[in-house]
């Protein structure tokens, strides 16, 4: 036999209403507990007791009559009959719909699986994206050359990268010449430290590497990046080239359907029951 | 699959009627919807005048649970017709209750009608009728100051007789939810009616 606390104080009364319930199990250690309570404690007993009572009684309270009759009139039934906008929101709220709930979650998830995806791979591309805009220069040059053009620079400037660091190092179509020279086409003048760090606006001294600020005004308004080779520059930074930014754009679409799909469902469901 | 699942043979008579109604009802048989209202209207004012013991308010909510029965047909997805009216008309009652409790009013000037106590039997001894009839009343009293999940779950439980799981299920809360409101409103009718203890014990 448990153990019983001397003060009811002590007691839990839950028990004992558990007990007066018909909660417990045969074996269940707690039923013993609330059994020891009652034999050992009078108030547990009496509170026990009287809760029996009191559910008994509740049983037997007796039904007050109803004050008129519920049955619906023709008018009534009119009036509540789904028409239109509602039948619509019913049959799309319906189980079953295509506004299903597991097609939307299953939407948005996949939306939002995407876009992780799609940022864990410019995360892990972004490096590489780095890399290679600064070891290779591709199209957003051609957007570049007429401002190099205009700079009265020579053709080879056309080479030069989108990136606005290389964009700097280009800064003297007379320097990018001594750079490049003979170096692949490929070869970033910007990261070439084989020609004396010319990475400044200013132009080096092909032979002693020494920087002369020899950039007019002019060549530095027209070798600033332009917006083109700033987007295509973002673009190479992160990683995105065409295959990425599709996903994303798969993914926003496929998460803005779930979403739509769920908000008009819930909708649905609020017009239907109203 | 729903249609399936609605259709399907049902074993007990009586959901087997209500369904046959409920069937109707759904094709746009009014007649059959109102054989149903006539099936459930005591049983379901029954219950909700016991969660909302303002009688011209429990009134309406039965009304307007009907009302809502008639307009979600559709929605039925099988089993007991009547639990489903059950569980609309709780429903309708705990919101009822919810407003209630935001604009407090005059606590259950019902209480003093006489349409709350049993019926008086011819050759019931007086002082056992009285005795009942005060019981009833101090009972009632004592239900209407209880929360109204209290209440909702005793009267689910003790009154209609449904078990754990289906009070859970109904009112949309755990069944150890379900058990703690009902211990929990057991203690607190006990130590409202300590003082009437005597009308209820022998």
């Amino acid at each position: 036999m448990p153990h019983v606390h001397e003060l009811h104080e002590q007691h839990d009364p839950l028990l004992v209403v558990s007990l007066a319930s018909g909660d417990f199990a045969t074996a269940d250690r707690d039923r013993a507990i609330a059994q020891s309570l009652i034999d050992s404690c009078g108030e547990c007993a009496r509170l026990h007791d009287d809760v029996v009572a009191i559910a008994r009684s509740t049983k037997a309270l007796p039904t007050p009559p109803r004050p008129r009759d519920f049955q619906l009139t023709p008018e009534q039934a009119a009036g509540l009959r789904p028409g239109g906008w509602r039948r619509l929101a019913a049959a799309f709220s319906a189980p079953g719909s295509i506004f299903s709930r597991q097609l939307g979650v299953g939407l948005a998830t996949l939306g939002v699986a995407g876009l992780l995806l799609s940022s864990l791979g410019s995360i892990s591309l972004g490096g590489l994206g780095g890399a290679a805009s600064a070891s290779a220069a591709p199209g957003p040059n051609a957007a570049a050359a007429p401002a190099y053009e205009a700079a009265g620079s020579q053709p080879a400037a056309a080479l030069a990268p989108a990136s606005p660091a290389a964009s700097a190092a280009a800064a003297s179509s007379q320097d990018i010449r001594t750079a490049v020279g003979g170096a692949p086409a490929t070869e970033s003048p910007g990261l070439d430290t084989s020609g004396g760090g010319d990475t400044g606006v200013g132009a080096t001294d092909g032979s002693s590497g020494k920087v002369t600020p020899t950039a007019t005004p002019r060549d530095l308004i027209a070798l600033a990046p332009s917006p083109d080779s700033t987007r295509a520059a973002a673009s190479s930074a992160s990683g995105d080239g065409s295959e990425p930014s599709g996903l994303v754009v798969l993914s926003v679409v496929l998460l803005g359907a779930g979403l739509v799909v769920l908000l008009l469902r819930s909708i649905s469901r609020r017009v239907a029951a109203r | 699959m729903e249609e399936l699942r609605s259709t399907q043979v049902v074993d007990d008579p009586i959901q087997r009627r209500d369904m046959i109604l409920l069937e109707r009802a759904r094709e746009g048989d009014l007649a059959a919807f109102n054989d149903l209202v006539s099936l459930y209207q005591d049983q379901l004012f029954a219950l909700v005048v016991r969660m909302v013991p303002d009688r011209d308010q429990a009134s309406d909510v039965t009304q307007e649970a009907f009302f809502s029965a008639y307009r979600n047909l559709a929605g039925f997805r099988g089993g007991s017709v009547k639990s489903w009216l059950n569980r609309i008309a709780v429903n309708a009652a705990m919101d009822t209750q919810r407003a209630r409790k935001r604009r407090p009013v005059q606590p259950y000037p019902e209480l003093e009608d006489d349409s709350w106590q049993p019926p008086a039997d011819e050759g019931a001894d007086p002082v056992t009728t009285a005795l009942t009839s005060e019981r009833t009343r101090a009972l009632n009293a004592a239900l209407a100051t209880i929360t109204t999940d209290q209440r909702t779950a005793i009267v689910l439980f003790d009154v209609e007789g449904y078990d754990y799981q289906e009070i859970a299920e109904m009112t949309g809360v755990s069944l150890g939810t379900v058990k703690s409101r009902i211990h929990r409103g057991r203690l607190a009718l006990r130590d409202r009616l300590a003082d009437r203890m005597d009308l209820f014990r022998g």
